[in-house]
């Protein structure tokens, strides 16, 4: 394994692949490599999760149709000792599948197929999560959009938006996640608390306050994006 | 007892009790001879009071009129009863010498003799002249009972609707039990009647021989088949209570009548059901084929591009330009988004059709599924324009939201598949009657013509007119309607603004959001 760091962004991160089918564990090899980053692959959950416990890694690439193992059941597994960021690759386009492999511990998804664009995004966006250290400052800046975590504040083009408590604590919740999806179960178990996972309308009449709030537009969104069926990402420059 | 359980005997063909041909009057026999001693004997005091007050000096008319009236209430033997009674009394009481039977004078006997036999014969007359409107009123019923059942049988939907409908008006016509059965074990029962009609013509009786009345009447069953010309459809069974008027001929037939309408319905039924089957059959039939060809061409040609384009890369890399090498690298990537496509295609029609689960219905606004729509639109089609017009004060809509995603991708593809390049695709959401929602696409390509804007809903149909997408996979926009549809919407396509290009229209229900705010 020997870093080869390609374009601008590379950052030497180490990633994972647990994957059973061969040509996507070597096109993803090719690819990661391609972008700088250093590439341990895995053909089965067993495998992997024993290299996660030895070597560690800096991002996991996780295949949900695994042979030996159930995905979600990995993922579980994992999640009682690790927090490494986990970028999930499912085939099924069932939207509750992504959902429950989000729920049980995954950060993000990508269905197959998908384009090569779009993963490096989300690895970037994970990683660059990731690396936010606790103690850092934690403000969400992208020119635009402010939020001030430690002050509770909410500037859009330098004016300060006045929320209410549960859309400040909405917006605090995808600025802490920026890039990537939240689902709707863990949204309104965090807003609304654990009684009130059904309650998907107010979810969607909070997001339609906030974004109005924000100047922002669900059918052409600049921050908040609905994924239907999944959850709300709010989008990072 | 449940008469498809009972025994061959039991399953006779006619099973009610005992038969009395003669018996349909309204006034049961005893009573009738009653009446015709009561009438002869108030016949007689009428006829003394007129006698005594009126100076009525020939009271035959008196016994006449009571022998009538018995009559016309009665029957025969009744009528011949009150004509003997009265002829009696009339000679006791009012013929010298009267109280006594003995007659003396000629001319009076002569008179109780003709008496005798005008009571006789207007008894007779008057007791069949009631029959006979008993009889036409009972027919009158019959016919109109027979009618109505024709009547709601032709309204009937399905076998047992009819079965019920039938059961019913044998009910009520006849005060039986009906039981009717329209399947193979109920032609068991008729098998087994045709086997003891075989046993009774053997026993050369009149077809009800004592030896089976006897299970019959212990049963109290009567089995008929359901059969038309052609068709057995099972059998009926009726049972008479106890308590109701038996059967007589003239309602066995009408009861036959009424089984052979239901057995023509239940054989209409059979026909148009099976006419509709065949329908249904030569249609997926249709699909069957036109999915196959549909496979083996949207399948393998972007194969077969990227096979071509994979193998020269790797055979002739090198003595390929690079421009070119661009191209076929290009090529490899379009036509594998475009298999990827038809595969998402093809799956998300077997989603959708029949026995497929039930939506996962959640909230969603109208405007967040545009966009996610328009966010998929703007990766795989960033050439294409969009003029977007929702309406601000649209609520959530509870939907399948993935699933109604696609539905709106595809239409919204599909626009910008026929778009003149440059020229924006108009999608509109607003408020509609009825508590629905309208979300409208319009292109400003070439249109469709009025006759065949409803086909391009359908399966595999290509509009013929040349510039169909290349990367239509025929299924598109059968895909957004049965999604439509499955969420109870509707969907229509017509002529853009101004008669220029197509408009395609969706109607969704808003539903009542749940009580509590947020």
């Amino acid at each position: 394994v020997s870093p080869a760091p390609a374009e601008g962004n590379a950052s030497g991160a180490r990633l994972l692949v647990i994957d059973d089918e061969p040509q996507i564990r070597r096109f993803l090899e090719i690819s990661l490599r391609a972008q700088g980053y250093r590439v341990d692959l895995a053909e089965t959950a067993a495998a992997g999760l024993d290299h996660l416990a030895r070597v560690g890694t800096d991002l996991l690439i996780l295949d949900l149709g695994l042979p030996d193992r159930d995905g979600g059941e990995v993922l579980r597994t994992l999640r009682q000792w690790s927090q490494v960021p986990v970028l999930v690759l499912t085939a099924r386009d069932d939207e509750r599948e992504k959902v429950a492999a989000l729920d049980a511990g995954a950060n993000d998804y990508v269905t197959k197929p998908f384009g090569l664009a779009e993963l490096m995004a989300r690895i970037r966006a994970l990683l660059r999560g990731h690396a936010i250290p606790a103690d850092a400052e934690p403000v969400f800046d992208d020119g635009r959009l402010r939020v001030d975590l430690a002050r509770r504040e909410v500037h859009v083009d330098g004016e300060l938006v006045a929320l209410s408590r549960r859309e400040y604590a909405l917006l605090a919740m995808l600025v802490r996640h920026a890039g990537r999806v939240i689902t709707q179960p863990q949204l309104l178990r965090e807003l609304w608390g654990p009684t009130h996972q059904e309650d998907t309308h107010y979810l969607r009449i909070l997001v339609g306050k906030l974004r109005q709030k924000l100047g922002d537009a669900a059918a052409a969104p600049r921050w908040i994006v609905t994924e239907p069926g999944v959850g709300l990402r709010l989008l990072t420059p | 007892m449940v008469p498809c359980e009972s025994d061959g005997d039991a399953t006779l063909q006619f099973a009610s009790s005992p038969l009395q041909p003669e018996r349909d009057d309204p006034i049961e026999p005893f009573a009738g001879y009653a009446l015709a001693l009561a009438a002869s004997a108030v016949a007689a005091f009428a006829a003394a009071a007129a006698e005594r007050w009126l100076g009525l000096r020939d009271p035959s008319v008196v016994f006449m009129l009571a022998v009538l009236l018995v009559a016309v209430r009665t029957r025969t033997g009744p009528a011949l009863a009150a004509a003997m009674s009265c002829f009696l009394a009339y000679n006791f009481f009012f013929i010298e010498p009267r109280y006594t039977l003995h007659v003396e004078d000629r001319s009076a006997m002569v008179l109780l003799a003709l008496f005798l036999v005008a009571a006789g014969f207007a008894g007779r007359l008057a007791s069949s002249l009631a029959m006979q409107v008993q009889a036409l009123r009972r027919a009158q019923t019959r016919t109109a009972t027979r009618q109505r059942l024709a009547l709601q049988l032709s309204q009937a939907e399905s076998e047992a609707q009819m079965t019920a409908i039938a059961a019913d008006a044998l009910r009520d016509a006849f005060g039986a039990d009906a039981w009717l059965r329209t399947d193979a074990r109920a032609n068991d029962v008729q098998e087994t009647e045709s086997a003891s009609l075989s046993v009774l013509r053997r026993s050369g009786g009149d077809g009800r021989p004592n030896s089976h009345r006897e299970t019959a009447e212990q049963h109290g069953w009567w089995f008929l088949p359901l059969r038309t010309a052609d068709h057995t459809f099972g059998a009926v069974g009726l049972k008479f209570p106890a308590a109701a008027r038996v059967p007589d001929a003239e309602d066995r037939e009408a009861v036959r009548e009424m089984v052979h309408d239901l057995a023509q319905a239940l054989h209409r039924l059979r026909l148009a059901t099976a006419l509709q089957d065949e329908r249904v059959r030569s249609e997926a039939e249709r699909l069957r084929s036109a999915l196959l060809s549909s496979v083996s061409h949207d399948l393998r040609t972007p194969l077969a591009a990227i096979l071509g384009a994979a193998e020269s890369l790797e055979r002739y890399g090198d003595a390929i330009e690079v421009q070119d090498r661009g191209a076929l690298l290009a090529m490899i990537r379009s036509e594998s988004e475009r298999l990827d496509r038809y595969i998402r295609h093809l799956l998300d029609m077997t989603r959708l059709g029949p026995g497929a689960p039930p939506l996962r219905r959640d909230w969603i606004g109208v405007d967040e599924l545009l966009g996610a729509v328009l966010g998929r639109m703007r990766r795989q089609h960033p050439a294409a324009l969009f003029q977007v017009d929702i309406d601000p004060t649209l609520l959530p809509i509870h939907v399948q939201p993935a699933l109604l995603e696609q539905a709106l991708f595809n239409i919204i593809e599909n626009a910008a598949t026929f778009s003149p390049a440059g020229s924006p695709i108009r999608i509109r959401a607003r408020h509609a009657s009825g508590q629905r929602v309208c979300i409208a696409v319009t292109d400003r390509g070439a249109g469709i013509p009025a006759a065949e804007r409803a086909h391009i809903f359908d399966m595999f149909y290509s509009v013929a007119r040349g510039d169909r997408g290349r990367d239509g996979t025929g299924l598109g926009l059968a895909i957004s309607r049965a999604a439509i549809i499955a969420h109870g919407g509707e969907i229509e396509a017509d002529a853009g603004t101004d008669g220029v290009g197509t408009e395609i229209r969706v109607w969704l229900h808003a539903d009542e959001a749940p009580e509590r705010a947020a």
